[in-house]
């Protein structure tokens, strides 16, 4: 037996404060952008079901928080992302990729305006002046979109790398809320979809923000870096009656690709636009100038020629990042995403023979024309071309309570 | 239950025994738990001939893609093709239902340089996977 992924040797990398707690779940370990990270406790297909029909626990403490904050900061910041950032009201939050001059996506990130009329626990030195932004950064970028933001950031705007001192744990799922209830204060029902609030969990301050990379329900909880422990053993205790379960990162890409949300680094690159990734619709074009705004109005005119689909196969077989997309001899793209995922509802594309706890789905690049639903394509899979169908994203969306 | 003494494994985790010149395959405990929710085995063709160390059949989890290598020589007799439908059988029962292939052996005495359970488990223990 062999195969492409590497056991991390685990004494090279980085590893979080709940390391520990993770060994003791009988977590087994990944290396992910230089952090040992649990790929999974139990297995991936069971944390997956645990996420869309109970609730899920994951440390997401490689993950980079850093604060911008100063008299203009949301005028400064503008300048550097394609959504709207100044009409972005305190305690709300919005998902927006920052790009360079060409367009091309550098990373992809959280902007959460933090409300400073709340008592701001972990703020950096900065506190109190003007408009406050908390930017979550996906782990291998933070020094890149660090030193971006420092060259750029004018007006007084000042940036703090809380890298070392915040982290993020996600808690996620039908039930969460319930678990959280438990423990906070808080209703998450009174807190819309995509905003955050200061908050206290199992009696540690924190934000809490519902914001979540599962396509389910959930918040986000930003606490102290010696705080994440205590809240995660209270969560995990609190929850057992709802069914919670600790989920790794092995889940986590599972759900993300079947909410068809694009991960940056697989699906999404710094030679990748919005328009090509289907992030139009992160691009505010009402607003003034932004980083890369030219090239893109000269991508919208001469058009895209290539655009990430979801696919879902109906021969046998696994579709990985890296496999070709063929129409006929033609290779009309990559696979960016794959995998599979646990069988929920019957699916039309599904077809006969094969596993019937799962379905196979992936998502790539394709040529606009074939990015069509009900296109027929093959993924090559170790030699073979397997018959896939390109299908609408998401693969799955939540019904509203 | 299978008598795991009456095996051999390989340094790739597959395991074979041996019933005069047929021989049959499957992955590890080790192994299946190491790889996790097995959602697919593409399976070679019966008749195929293979050589020792060759690969012939890929064992994919929810995790990655895994290629499995003939521990010997021989000829494919048998798929195990309970798998395509259920290929949870290699994580549920890996020394049994969830066999792999079934092959003719060229030559037996090729069984001689795999490990018995003992070397294997002191292999695997040894962390040098």
């Amino acid at each position: 037996m062999s195969s492409d992924v590497a056991s991390p040797s685990e004494t090279s990398l980085k590893k979080t404060s709940l390391y520990p707690l993770h060994a003791e779940l009988g977590a087994r370990f990944c290396s992910f952008a230089g952090w040992a990270l649990p790929i999974y406790y139990t297995s991936i297909l069971k944390e997956h079901e645990a996420v869309r029909t109970q609730a899920g626990l994951f440390d997401l403490s490689h993950l980079g928080h850093l604060e911008l904050s100063g008299p203009d900061a949301a005028a400064q910041l503008q300048l550097l992302v394609t959504q709207d950032l100044v009409s972005l009201e305190p305690g709300q939050a919005i998902y927006t990729p920052m790009l360079n001059s060409r367009g091309w996506i550098m990373d992809e990130m959280i902007f959460y305006h933090l409300p400073l009329t709340q008592p701001s626990p972990q703020r950096g030195e900065g506190k109190g002046e003007g408009q406050c932004f908390r930017l979550v950064v996906n782990a291998a970028n933070g020094d890149k979109i660090l030193s971006w933001l420092k060259a750029r950031l004018r007006g007084g705007t000042s940036v703090q790398d809380l890298r070392e001192k915040v982290g993020t744990l996600a808690l996620q799922g039908p039930r969460a809320a319930e678990v959280l209830a438990k423990l906070s204060s808080l209703k998450l029902e009174r807190l819309p979809r995509y905003h955050v609030t200061a908050g206290t969990v199992a009696g540690k301050e924190g934000w809490i923000a519902r914001t979540g990379y599962t396509g389910e329900d959930g918040c986000e909880i930003f606490a102290a870096v010696e705080d994440l422990a205590p809240i995660w053993r209270a969560l995990l205790e609190a929850g057992e009656p709802m069914g919670i379960q600790p989920a790794g990162l092995g889940a986590r890409d599972t759900l993300r690709l079947e909410a068809g949300l694009p991960l940056g680094g697989a699906d999404l690159d710094e030679k990748t636009t919005p328009l090509e990734a289907n992030l139009d619709w992160t691009v505010e074009w009402r607003k003034g100038p932004f980083m890369g705004r030219e090239a893109l109005e000269r991508q919208k005119r001469e058009g895209i020629t290539r655009r990430l689909a979801g696919f879902e196969m109906k021969g046998q077989g696994i579709p990985r990042a890296g496999y070709g997309i063929f129409q006929g001899e033609n290779r009309i793209g990559q696979v960016t995403s794959g995998g599979a995922v646990p069988l929920t509802q019957p699916s039309p594309q599904r077809g006969e023979g094969k596993d019937e706890r799962v379905r196979a789905i992936g998502m790539g690049y394709v040529t606009p024309q074939a990015a069509k639903p009900g296109t027929r394509i093959t993924i090559e899979i170790h030699n073979r071309k397997v018959d896939a169908e390109i299908v609408k994203l998401p693969f799955y969306r939540r019904k509203k309570s | 239950m299978i008598d795991l003494s009456q095996l051999k494994f390989s340094k790739t985790h597959e395991w074979f025994s041996l019933d005069a010149d047929l021989g049959t395959i499957g992955i590890t405990q080790h192994a299946q738990e190491e790889i996790s929710d097995v959602v697919f085995v593409e399976l070679p063709k019966v008749g195929k001939n293979v050589a020792q160390g060759e690969e012939i059949a890929v064992v994919e989890s929810v995790k990655a893609a895994f290629s499995i290598y003939a521990p010997v020589s021989g000829t494919m007799t048998e798929v195990n093709e309970a798998l395509a439908k259920d290929p949870g059988l290699i994580n549920r029962s890996p020394y049994e239902q969830g066999w792999i292939v079934r092959m003719k052996l060229k030559s037996p005495a090729e069984a001689e340089s795999l490990m018995d359970q003992k070397q294997y488990d002191e292999w695997v223990s040894g962390g040098s996977h």
